[in-house]
């Protein structure tokens, strides 16, 4: 798998495809002053939080990050005391969140040697909270280091973006993604394969191997846009019906988890009104774990829905059909682009981008899709997917 | 791990500890209490990963191990036992307590999550007696503020010389600072210290014995009678609070400290939605007043021994009521340069090394 020499912590191995970014983090670590705040800029899974827990583990690692030490396993696991995850609670990340980050800011570290503060999808903070988080970054206290993980750079607040280190992250090939499946995370070779084809991403990739329903829904998203060619506009207010559908199976499939949570923070914390705020704060982030688990679902299928009308507008422009995200209906795709009007193909993916964003701020969820799909399904329009 | 320990010291020692175990915390491993009984002793502790207390108590150790226990649930069941001994054996994700005819099956959590206790390493800074260091922590933590955009005013400075240990708090409307003699370390050393770790300190022990104070590079720590408090540190460059101190303060009055605490606090009844108490320091002591147009008049005289000037001054009733409570003995000194100058509370002669400076009101 992958050799360890003095010169090559375990951390940074894990990492594949990315050894610019590597390369930048390595030397900001060997020289001693790595910076205090960095933007990660990437799509998801390619390894942007993992090159965070490598950051954090290199500068808390007695060994700067052998991968195997106590310390590096308590980073890998999320439960290293100097080492914070901020995450959007629902759809942003809250001024709240960013108060409890500075008043850990100013502490000296519990244990370690750095704190470290990675916030995943740094986009998401609100207007509030971004302020809030410039503010420590104006003044940053000499141990710390914040990593914002964003795909997109433009959403964040340019004061906070201009006082951070940027490092990018590219997206991974199917074949660098296979390997990854297969080495760390004893994919089955076969099936590795397929998902690292159709994913398109790692964390896609990962999903279809780990949850056997994934492929069949991905699926029945890339049909959407036939659906409505077939049946019209009225289909939309149908295909919203069974996105909910499906955003309600995964949150009961969430909700299952989350009472097995409450009642283990009942049993380590106890039910007594003291700990009754506690007890709410895990309800209320439960919440918003369904909601975020919902918007996901949503999500997925805009994404999904958007890699079709990206590969008819790349066949009508004659890339090759291993340069398609959906390879496996390369066939149907140039059926579809040789009757397509890349200007309607782009106004499209312009507009899907358009609802997930809304989406994002927690607009009514069946009403954006059933415009969305209402609009992608109206006969002066469908001329792209015909 | 198999052991066996008294109920009663067991109960009191769990009680400490959960002290310091969050009620916020987002890892269930955090919610409990360690078990460690590799040593000699039972070792017992818990984090908010702000602070930690540990403890450790005699205990019949049968087999060596640890274990991570749910603490809330501990302390009711610690606190609800029966007489006789406590017996603790885990192993396998569980452990059974046992006292008497009842027995306890919990679910252990995650060892592996418990976060390591990093005690500063190296000798001593020095030792206090634990009355002493209580009451002084008592006098200066009041003075420290609670608004967190200013971090470094929320903890407490301690500036430890060979010779005397200082505690200085300030929320820039007002200051406590308390001296004491001390064997301390050849080198000074400045920590600030989150005023509440400093609390939970000075509750550590019943006021009997030493404590013993280390200020280390990333963590301080306060050990007396088997307990260890250790806390992270705030970071940040303390304010220079000697230069608050004005260096001539030539109105001084002096008062008896109970009765002035009283009067403030009635006068104070009408000084609503942050008005201030006037003082008027004259020959025959302080005159009181506060009020407005809408709410009425309070006036109240306290008698006193005057030196100085007449003149007039206002605070904030709240602050300087905190000052007084905070002085020891039964005679109190207010020193005063004029209505604009920080004022100054000790007691007279000025024996405890303590001192309390108030920002005046302009009226
Ligand atoms: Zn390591």
């Amino acid at each position: 798998m992958s050799a360890r020499t003095g010169n090559d912590p375990a951390m940074w191995s894990r990492l594949v495809g990315q050894e610019t970014a590597v390369r930048i983090l390595r030397d900001a670590v060997a020289s001693g002053a790595p910076g205090h705040a960095y933007l990660f800029v990437g799509p998801q899974g390619v390894g942007r939080e993992l090159a965070a827990m490598a950051l954090a583990a290199s500068l808390n690692c007695p060994d700067g990050g052998c991968g195997e030490c106590d310390v590096c396993a308590r980073v890998l696991r999320r439960s290293h005391p100097d080492v914070y995850t901020i995450a959007p609670e629902g759809a942003q990340i809250l001024v709240d969140q960013v108060r409890a980050v500075r008043e850990n800011a100013y502490l000296s570290p519990y244990e370690g040697r750095v704190k470290v503060f990675l916030f995943e999808d740094a986009h998401r903070l609100n207007p509030a909270a971004s302020n809030a988080l410039l503010k420590v970054l104006e003044e940053p206290p000499g141990d710390v280091v914040f990593i914002l993980v964003t795909e997109s750079p433009e959403d964040l607040l340019p004061t906070v973006v201009s006082r951070c280190r940027r490092v990018d992250f590219f997206p991974l090939g199917p074949a660098e993604i296979e390997r990854v499946l297969v080495t760390q995370h004893d994919a089955d070779p076969a099936l590795a394969s397929w998902a690292a084809r159709t994913g398109g991403d790692l964390s896609t990739a990962l999903r279809f191997v780990k949850d056997p329903g994934a492929p069949d829904r991905r699926r029945a998203h890339l049909d959407i846009p036939g659906r409505l060619v077939r049946n019209g506009p009225s289909e939309s207010v149908r295909i919203a019906a069974e996105l909910a559908g499906e955003a309600a199976a995964a949150v009961s499939a969430l909700t299952k988890r989350q009472k097995d949570e409450l009642a283990r923070h009942l049993e380590a914390f106890g039910d007594a009104r003291a700990t009754g705020a506690a007890r709410k704060r895990v309800e209320d982030r439960h919440k918003r774990e369904a909601r975020r688990v919902e918007t996901e679902v949503y999500d997925s299928a805009l994404r999904d829905v958007a890699s079709f009308y990206r590969d008819v507008l790349l066949a009508g422009a004659g890339v090759p059909d291993d340069a398609l995200v959906n390879t496996e209906m390369a066939e149907r795709l140039r059926r579809a682009a040789a009757v397509a009007d890349p200007a309607w193909l782009v106004g499209a993916l312009e507009r899907i981008e358009d609802t997930r964003r809304a989406l994002a701020r927690n607009v009514q969820a069946v009403l954006a899709l059933e415009a969305i799909f209402m609009e992608l399904g109206t006969p002066r329009a469908r001329a792209g997917a015909r | 791990m198999r052991i066996s320990v008294e109920r009663e010291r067991f109960a009191d020692t769990i009680g400490w500890v959960l002290r310091s175990v969050s009620s916020r915390a987002t890892l269930p491993a955090l919610g409990g209490v360690l078990f460690d009984a590799n040593g000699p002793q039972l070792r017992l502790a818990g984090t908010d990963l702000e602070l930690a207390g540990e403890a450790t108590i005699d205990a019949k150790i049968d087999e060596k191990g640890s274990v991570v226990l749910p603490g809330r649930v501990l302390g009711e069941i610690a606190r609800s036992l029966p007489e006789g001994a406590v017996r603790i054996e885990s192993s396998g994700g569980q452990a059974k307590l046992t006292c008497g005819a009842a027995e306890f099956t919990l679910r252990a959590l995650a060892l592996e999550d418990f976060p390591n206790l990093a005690a500063p390493g190296g000798a001593p800074s020095g030792t206090l007696d634990a009355s002493v260091f209580a009451v002084a922590v008592g006098q200066v933590t009041r003075a420290a503020s609670h608004d967190e955009a200013r971090p470094v005013l929320t903890g407490t400075l301690v500036d430890a010389t060979g010779d005397k240990i200082t505690l200085v708090s300030t929320d820039s409307y007002r200051l406590a600072v308390r001296e004491i003699p001390w064997a301390g370390p050849s080198t000074a050393i400045k920590r600030v210290i989150p005023a509440r770790a400093l609390s939970e300190a000075a509750r550590a022990s019943d006021g009997d014995g030493k404590i013993e104070i280390t200020l280390g590079e990333s963590q301080a720590s306060f050990a007396v009678a088997g307990r260890r408090l250790t806390t992270r540190l705030i970071e940040g460059e303390f304010p220079n609070w000697n230069q608050l101190i004005p260096a001539e303060l030539p109105n001084q009055l002096r008062l008896e400290r109970e009765s002035f605490a009283e009067a403030v606090r009635r006068v104070g009844i009408l000084a609503q939605s942050g008005a201030p108490v006037r003082i008027d320091l004259g020959a025959d002591g302080a005159k009181l007043g506060a009020g407005s147009q809408d709410l009425g008049e309070a006036t109240e005289q306290v008698d006193g021994k005057f030196e100085g000037e007449p003149l007039t001054v206002a605070f904030n009733p709240a602050y300087l009521l905190d000052g007084i409570n905070a002085v020891e003995g039964t005679e109190v000194t207010l020193s005063t340069r004029d209505g604009l100058k920080p004022a100054v509370l000790r007691a007279p002669e000025d024996a405890s090394g303590f001192l309390y400076l108030v920002m005046p009101v302009r009226i």
